[in-house]
């Protein structure tokens, strides 16, 4: 079987239909609000995805309102945000299972490594079937909206350490924060449903970001060079996760982001001069035009 | 630029055994209080925390705690060279 598989080379059928990697957003140090727009719009330029969000109610209207269950949009937005997360589960799966079989021949590696991987495999399987059927619970179906392969994309180095810190620390970490925010959702909207459901696959992702932890120091235990490239990447990966500022920003354009970072409050969005504060300030500026 | 806090809230922060290095609160925090450090552990800068409770509730493990709170005996080791051992006599200084 094939190592190291790039994101284009993931096995979907026909309901799918993918969006390209807007790899310059996700590694910009500054954008702005229009230019978050644009980006969106770059998304949508094909015809058949155009046409397929237009279908949906349009794409990019939830972007700088966090939406409530009482708002007009809530139908449309838990539709998304679910097979969002479906989406994002299916690329931890294969992530996971790429990262278990990827470095078999590396003699590093001791045999616990694979089965970390393994029992990250058999719950992210879990979680796809859970959120497949929680788009049935929200009435929606599985492709109904495009997927993006960058988590995957941007979290698959071909280096362990920086594999494990990819996926488990920078993926698995986006998930808690989305989680979080479902959560509130599914309790506002009283769906007993949802917010248990995710709740109980929030545990799951824990477990999944400790193996990060461990992995990515034990692989560069002693060695202070290597664990400053894993530092780096990590870095570079929570930047691009950060959506292009919009999750968990915190200035005056974007009150009311669309991804909330686990509490209600906005952080001054920028970094600091120190190296240590750049991984803190990952998500790069959302600045007016 | 980091915002630096005018008023502090009460005992700053501190990271005790369990944290698992999500970085939710490195992201939450608003003053850049909250950093990973080179040895890949995540520490709070008492100096700069005002104890703003942000990072508490994200945190999923119940990793991060005010040093008034009985759990912060439990401290990492790491995050012991930023103890601000004189955030009393500061917050009855804000206080008044």
């Amino acid at each position: 079987m094939k190592k190291f598989m790039t994101s284009d080379e993931l096995a979907r059928d026909d309901r799918f239909t993918r969006t390209p990697v807007p790899l310059d957003f996700l590694m910009a140090e500054e954008v702005t609000v229009e230019q978050v727009e644009e980006t969106m719009n770059m998304l949508l330029s094909n015809n058949e995805m155009r046409e397929m969000m237009e279908e949906q109610g349009g794409a990019s209207g939830n972007l700088f309102k966090r939406v409530r269950p009482t708002d007009d949009e809530a139908p449309l937005f838990i539709k998304t945000q679910m097979h969002g997360i479906f989406m994002g589960e299916m690329q931890a799966l294969e992530a996971a299972g790429r990262s278990a079989w990827d470095f078999t021949d590396d003699k590093e590696l001791p045999w616990a490594f694979q089965l970390d991987m393994a029992r990250q495999c058999w719950d992210e399987t879990r979680h796809v079937e859970i959120y497949s059927a929680l788009l049935d619970h929200v009435d929606a179906r599985i492709g109904q909206f495009p997927e993006n392969l960058f988590l995957f994309e941007f979290g698959c180095s071909n280096d362990p350490a920086e594999r494990v810190v990819g996926v488990n620390r920078c993926l698995e970490g986006l998930a808690l924060d989305v989680f979080n925010d479902t959560i509130r959702f599914g309790k506002q909207a009283e769906d007993e449903t949802i917010w248990r459901s995710v709740d109980y696959v929030s545990a799951d992702e824990v477990t999944h970001v400790r193996f990060g932890s461990v992995w990515s120091r034990a692989l560069t235990e002693n060695d202070p060079k290597r664990r400053k490239k894993v530092l780096d990447f990590q870095r570079k990966v929570d930047r691009a996760f950060s959506l292009g500022g919009l999750r968990g920003s915190y200035d005056g354009a974007n009150v009311e982001g669309f991804l909330p970072l686990a509490v209600e409050f906005r952080k001054l969005a920028g970094f600091s001069d120190a190296d240590i504060a750049e991984v803190a300030g990952a998500a790069p500026k959302i600045v007016k035009a | 630029m980091a915002r630096t806090f005018k008023k502090r809230h009460g005992a700053p922060y501190v990271i005790i055994e369990g944290c698992i290095e999500c970085n939710i609160c490195v992201r939450v925090c608003p003053y850049d209080a909250i950093f990973m450090s080179d040895d890949f552990e995540i520490v709070v800068d008492g100096a700069k925390c005002p104890g703003c409770h942000r990072c508490y509730d994200p945190c999923p493990v119940d990793a991060i705690v005010p040093m008034d709170d009985p759990r912060a005996a439990k401290i990492r080791d790491s995050n012991r060279p930023f103890v601000l051992e004189n955030w009393p006599e500061l917050l009855a200084t804000q206080a008044k």
